[in-house]
């Protein structure tokens, strides 16, 4: 099962389209983009998703501080569709913190997800 | 104060040295304004990322913003704004080889921005449709929607029993003020009736307060019991006034919905303290970035002094929450000004205060600060009395800011849920700003055309739906504003062609 920490905005509409795509193989987990930051650091989650008007800013602005540039990565920008192949190509490079704008949420996140289980086998 | 016709070189200077300055401090890594930018400039100047990929980062980052956002806002609202002028700023100052271009760059911004914007009000202001003076439409549903945020926040993190409970008490509130107003008022009227029995005067039937002070005044001029009284009534009667206000109204509810999200959010953490641990690695992380923010304070405190002198001025605002409300500030003049500007600090000073664990977080993680800081210094320019003291204590504010910044980190430790809240009043706030503006946009449209108002509106409808069948290409933030300003420019081409 992938452990799913969400920060920064519109939480709510991160976590249900989590829910939605990923079902019984996630669990996730809606906290503040500083603490979710630290569980994944600590082990205690897998991956981070954050939005964010820009979709690289509030969303990750706090991951990339404690996780590292390196382990971020913004998948849609505003006024840009999010891109599955982009974004399955970041998945398997073994990002673990994404942002995205808060209008390309119920696009992007079915997208992560769904790379995310195939990167797992579930 | 329209500020594009009479530009003054005061006006002139302070905006350009603003950019300069907010240049030169992005290029250093002191400061920048956008958030996505500030975590990833310790990348750049601890040697692991070139200055050509950092720009490019900042560009893709901001652009979408400074085209939809800031441009739309600047002309809605007939003012600079922060996502205009500092987020190119920000990357001038990253994409500039040496300090003195990243200045220069930036004080060129300023001179655009200033004068590209009086440009395209003039040009506006030749249309035969009036395109400009509609805009102020986009206030009214903004200042509603402000009473919502926190009780939208409380929803999102405490579930709906305590909305609801927060939603009728303000409810009641609401409905209470113009009863505690009613009581001053009532208590005016009788001191007016005192005096006029002593002055021996009897007021004409439809006689209305001013009416009634001058002829009493007239009448008893050298009673001075008489004229003790009246300044009693007039005192007594603008309290009453400013309490069932509608300003006063908006205020005090919104205050009143931060109260009760901060108790809940406070009550949460205390009831779970065992369980909140305080990290020691981070607290040295925090220790180290902080001694590099210190070293920047005089430009910071520069900055923080030009950006309380422009808001003073009215030639900027310093969100999206202010904009719509200033804008009718500084077209008002008198008690309804001043009334409007404290509205607008209010709103401001509640964004400032959600924006906080953001921002204090990435500046205490990074050692980069935001060019406008915690924002506060933008209530402190609308308070402030003239440009010369919104300076002083703009600068001071700032160095307070930076020293505070440990303990906020400290504070946000212990209350996890307070980081939370303001994760959500920043989620409502962004709702209700969105639609608020979409609301407003319909208004405008129907007082551009007041004979058109099928037409103006279509035309508004179509372009926002197009934006969200397009993919949102316009941030849902600014597309109100933007699909407003097209329709205008469209009425316009449409009474060229005799078409209306």
């Amino acid at each position: 099962m992938l452990r799913i920490v969400v920060g920064g905005l519109k939480k709510d509409v991160i976590e249900r389209s989590a829910k939605a795509v990923g079902g019984e193989n996630v669990q996730v987990t809606v906290t503040s983009d500083f603490d979710a930051a630290k569980k994944v650091k600590a082990g205690d989650a897998d991956y981070y998703l954050g939005a964010c008007n820009s979709g690289g800013g509030a969303a990750l602005s706090v991951a990339i501080g404690i996780l590292g540039y390196g382990k971020c990565s913004t998948v849609a920008k505003n006024g840009k569709k999010p891109n599955q192949q982009e974004i399955e190509k970041l998945v398997q490079d073994g990002k673990i913190a994404f942002g995205m704008a808060v209008e390309s949420i119920e696009e992007a996140v079915p997208v992560i997800v769904n790379s995310l289980l195939k990167k797992h086998n579930l | 104060m329209d500020i594009f016709q009479n530009l003054s070189f005061f006006e002139i200077a302070v905006v350009v040295l603003l950019t300069a300055l907010t240049g030169l401090a992005a290029h250093l890594g002191k400061a920048v304004f956008h958030d996505g930018i500030r975590p990833i400039l310790p990348e750049f100047l601890e040697g692991r990322m070139k200055r050509t990929e950092l720009a490019s980062i900042s560009f893709g980052l901001s652009i979408g913003f400074i085209v939809s956002v800031g441009i739309s806002f600047a002309v809605s609202f007939k003012m600079l704004n922060p996502w205009l002028l500092f987020l190119p700023t920000d990357i001038l100052g990253v994409m500039a080889a040496s300090w003195w271009m990243a200045a220069g760059l930036g004080a060129v911004w300023g001179v655009v921005a200033l004068f590209g914007l009086t440009g395209v009000q003039t040009a506006f202001s030749l249309l035969p449709i009036d395109l400009l003076g509609s805009l102020g439409e986009l206030s009214t549903p903004v200042l509603v929607a402000f009473t919502a945020f926190p009780i939208i926040a409380i929803l999102y993190q405490f579930g709906w029993v305590r909305a609801l409970f927060s939603g009728l008490a303000a409810l009641v509130v609401r409905q209470l003020l113009p009863i505690v107003g009613g009581v001053w008022t009532d208590k005016a009227n009788a001191n007016l009736k005192e005096a006029s029995e002593i002055a021996g005067v009897t007021f004409p039937d439809k006689a209305d307060f001013a009416g009634k002070v001058k002829a009493l005044k007239d009448a008893a001029e050298s009673n001075p019991h008489v004229q003790d009284l009246i300044s009693q009534a007039t005192n007594n009667f603008s309290l009453g006034s400013t309490i069932s206000g509608f300003t006063m109204q908006i205020a005090v509810l919104m205050l009143m919905g931060m109260i009760l999200l901060i108790t809940f959010a406070v009550m949460k953490d205390v009831k779970n303290k065992a369980e909140i641990t305080i990290d020691t690695d981070e607290e040295n992380i925090f220790e180290a970035r902080t001694k590099r923010i210190y070293k920047g304070l005089p430009i910071l405190a520069a900055i923080g002094a030009l950006l309380a002198i422009a808001t003073n001025l009215g030639l900027m605002n310093g969100s999206e929450v202010d904009g719509p409300i200033l804008q009718q500030a500084w077209a008002a003049s008198g008690a309804e000004r001043s009334n409007l500007l404290h509205s607008a600090a209010i709103a401001d000073i509640i964004r400032g205060i959600s924006f906080i664990p953001l921002i204090a977080t990435t500046a205490l993680a990074t050692g980069v600060y935001g060019v406008v800081g915690l924002t506060f210094v933008f209530p402190i320019g609308l308070l402030l009395p003239n440009p010369i003291l919104a300076g002083i204590v703009g600068a001071l504010w700032v160095c307070l800011e930076v020293i505070a910044l440990r303990g906020i980190g400290r504070f946000l430790q212990r209350f996890p849920s307070l980081r939370e809240a303001s994760d959500n009043i920043r989620s409502s706030m962004n709702s209700m700003i969105e639609l608020a503006l979409f609301i407003g946009g319909a208004f405008a449209a129907m007082k551009m055309a007041p004979d058109a108002v099928g037409l103006s509106l279509t035309v508004y409808i179509l372009l926002y739906a197009a934006n969200e069948g397009l993919g949102r290409p316009v941030m849902k933030l600014a597309a109100g504003p933007v699909a407003i300003i097209l329709t205008g420019i469209i009425l316009n081409l449409l009474y060229f062609l005799h078409l209306i």
